[in-house]
């Protein structure tokens, strides 16, 4: 779903939902997170690092009940990859030893839509992912290393139970689409990858209203 | 495929026992074979073979065929067969090298006529001349001059820093014209101007290449002696492979940690001298004659080069005539494991020819034919070209009037054992020399395939994609006739992909 599409998608049900009961004043509410995310270059990194299935923690600040249930939410989180430089051929992946490490720093910022059912209080949204994407190996020469910003998609779907007045845990999914990192050189071309996001599914603990 | 097992073999080699004798009408009476440290493998006829073969510019040793039988063929098949030998052979003119069998016919030079009728045999599957190849080197004097532009050009040094020279567990097999593997002096039957007399030759390991890393090889061609180089040719092959590196002697080799296994296949003057002298022949060989190597010799080295752990090997030698035993060695050799580099010629300006075994290329994967390039990474101008050229490699340039014009290696010092101007040659006495051809070039690949091996491509026709892969892009846009893929990027290869480059 490209980013546009999340947004029309979000505006619709915006439109055709019965406005939340106990609407409040607008809250700001903090969240850390932390969770594991598919990586979309599944084959890519299961060559590199013999996983496409990565940590990932971060933590942000929403802002609730802008208007009807309406909330923007901005999250910086990180995941790291640990692997080996590769050659592949014809699909056989050759492990060359040379120590590889990838930093992937996605900066989301969305708006979404929440309703409230008692103490449970599902929600969803979509924005834009801005993605840092940076690949270092041993021995670089300058030049050879890859740093880049792009940005993404990003569609996200959870839900928080109230714990305590202002204490909520919960769950949550997202979704982020990057290109223009992969898929033009490197192990990722040679599996036609181009996707540098992936799922995150993530447990997170927010405080305030 | 079914191979012959020996029993089979003896059967078949006691058919061909005949009477046929061999001519020695130029042989003068009275000749006496020469008594040597080790039985010579060449025979005055295969000495004779090759000056002619030399001198008369053909493309095969008169009178010599590798044959193979159709899979099921009974010895009494394949001897029926072979009657169309009009004189028949004797045993001491027929061998299998696996299951190819060289004969070599004393009545009939034409050997592509004598193929031609082995051919129309039922029992035959395919027969083909013992042709006759070149190294593929255009010699130079010597010089001390320690510049190695062609390793910079193919980013070396900095792939020292990923890979600093492979290990003591792969090893390069250069079959080629040796390399000598012993510090001793042999006494040879030599013609010294009026008699034959028994010279005292002196041979001396490269004392840039560590002893350690000499496995004992073996020689196809001359004797059953250890592996010497009179040629010098296959040392500087050597050399750019594997010559010691960061020890401040001399020069610079690729794989500076693998192993060497010499085999040797190819014969030079001082070679084919001594066999004459031997055979009690008085005078000297013409010193134009260069000497060369047969298919019959090349396709034994490549086997056992495969079957004995080399993990490479390389081929700077080839020449006119298509050959199926060798499309048959390099297929064995590959799939047990063994990358091959195979040099395209140097004959450009001679029309060009397709050469084998380079030709056959793109047809085995993990075999690459090479071209050279010159300093300016413009190809150079003997290299020969084709749609099976698969990659380029330093082999300098001569026409670019200095140093940078050559490859520079360790090898014995030439005016030691120059044929024009020596007699008494001495084999000990080591120099830096350069040398451009095709020859050259070939070894950059053999070398920078071993560093490969040791990184973890270990499959030939993955680290032949690899070579193609990183290679460095000249003249047309992509795959081109002139440099097929590029030239060769060592520390590119080495590094593979990251995740996104």
């Amino acid at each position: 779903m490209t980013a546009r599409g999340a947004v029309l998608v979000f505006a619709a049900a915006v439109a055709l939902a019965p406005t939340p009961a106990g609407a409040q004043s607008i809250g700001v509410r903090g969240y850390v997170s932390f969770g594991i995310t598919q990586l979309a270059a599944n084959e890519t990194f299961e060559a590199v690092a013999g996983t496409s299935q990565r940590p990932i923690f971060g933590g942000g600040v929403q802002v609730t009940n802008i208007w009807k249930g309406i909330f923007a939410d901005v999250g910086a989180f990180a995941m790291n990859v640990d692997g080996e430089r590769v050659f592949v051929d014809n699909g056989e992946v050759f492990r060359l030893g040379i120590p590889l490490e990838v930093q992937m720093r996605p900066l989301d910022v969305a708006g979404g839509w929440r309703l409230e059912y008692g103490r449970l209080s599902p929600y969803v949204g979509a924005g834009v992912t801005y993605f840092s994407y940076e690949e270092s190996s041993d021995d670089d020469l300058p030049g050879e290393g890859v740093s880049e910003r792009k940005a993404g998609a990003l569609v996200l779907v959870g839900v928080d139970v109230r714990l305590f007045s202002f204490v909520h845990a919960g769950g949550e999914l997202r979704y982020r689409r990057v290109t223009g990192i992969l898929g033009e050189a490197g192990a990722s071309a040679e599996f036609n990858e181009a996707n540098a996001g992936g799922l995150s599914i993530a447990a997170r603990v927010s405080i305030g209203r | 495929m079914s191979r012959l097992d020996a029993r089979r073999s003896r059967v078949l080699l006691a058919a061909l026992t005949l009477a046929a004798a061999l001519s020695t009408s130029a042989i003068p009476t009275g000749a006496q074979q020469r008594a040597l440290p080790f039985d010579l493998l060449m025979s005055r006829e295969q000495a004779a073979a090759l000056k002619q073969a030399w001198n008369e510019h053909l493309a095969y040793l008169p009178g010599e065929v590798l044959i193979k039988f159709r899979d099921g063929v009974t010895p009494a098949a394949q001897t029926r067969a072979l009657t169309v030998l009009r004189a028949g052979i004797e045993e001491r003119n027929a061998r299998w090298i696996g299951d190819v069998l060289w004969v070599r016919a004393a009545d009939e030079p034409d050997a592509e006529q004598l193929s031609t009728a082995l051919q129309r045999q039922p029992e035959v599957e395919w027969a083909q001349p013992n042709y006759f190849r070149r190294t593929s080197a255009q010699p130079n004097d010597p010089s001390y001059t320690t510049r190695q532009w062609n390793l910079d050009l193919i980013d070396m040094p900095r792939a020292w820093d990923i890979n600093a020279g492979g290990t003591e567990s792969i090893t390069i097999a250069v079959i080629d014209s040796g390399v000598t593997t012993v510090n001793e002096t042999f006494g040879f039957p030599m013609w010294t101007g009026q008699r034959i007399e028994t010279v005292p030759v002196p041979f001396r390991v490269n004392p840039d290449i560590s002893a350690a890393r000499i496995l004992p090889g073996r020689d196809f061609i001359f004797w059953n002696g250890p592996v010497l180089d009179m040629v010098g040719h296959g040392t500087h092959v050597a050399g750019t492979a594997l010559e010691e590196t960061n020890n401040n002697v001399t020069l610079a080799g690729i794989a500076y940690k693998a192993r060497l296994m010499p085999l040797k296949v190819c014969v030079g003057y001082w070679e084919i001298q001594i066999v004459t002298s031997a055979s009690g022949i008085p005078g000297f060989v013409d010193p134009e004659d260069e000497g060369g190597c047969s298919d019959a010799a090349i396709i034994q080295a490549v086997r056992y080069a495969a079957d004995n752990g080399a993990q490479m090997v390389n081929l700077s030698l080839g020449g006119p005539g298509a050959s199926p035993a060798m499309l048959d060695a390099l297929r064995y050799a590959v799939d047990r494991g063994t990358f091959v580099a195979m040099a395209v010629g140097n004959e450009f300006d001679d029309g060009n020819p397709t050469e084998y075994p380079a030709a056959y290329g793109p047809q085995v994967e993990g075999a690459m034919a090479v071209g050279a390039v010159g300093a300016d990474r413009t190809r150079a101008f003997y290299s020969n070209t084709g749609s099976h050229l698969e990659i380029v490699a330093p082999g300098g340039n001569p026409r670019d009037g200095s140093p940078r014009g050559f490859v520079w290696q360790t090898t014995m010092f030439p005016p030691d054992f120059d044929p024009f101007e020596i007699v008494r040659p001495r084999f000990d006495r080591y120099a830096e020399v350069g040398s451009a051809g095709t020859s050259m070039a070939t070894p950059h690949i053999a070398g920078v395939a071993a560093l490969l091996y040791t990184q973890g491509i270990n499959q030939p026709g993955a680290i032949e994609a690899a070579l193609e892969r990183f290679a460095i892009d000249l003249g047309a846009s992509g795959r081109d006739n002139d440099f097929g893929a590029g030239l060769v990027n060592a520390r590119a290869s080495l590094r593979g992909f990251g995740v996104a480059r």
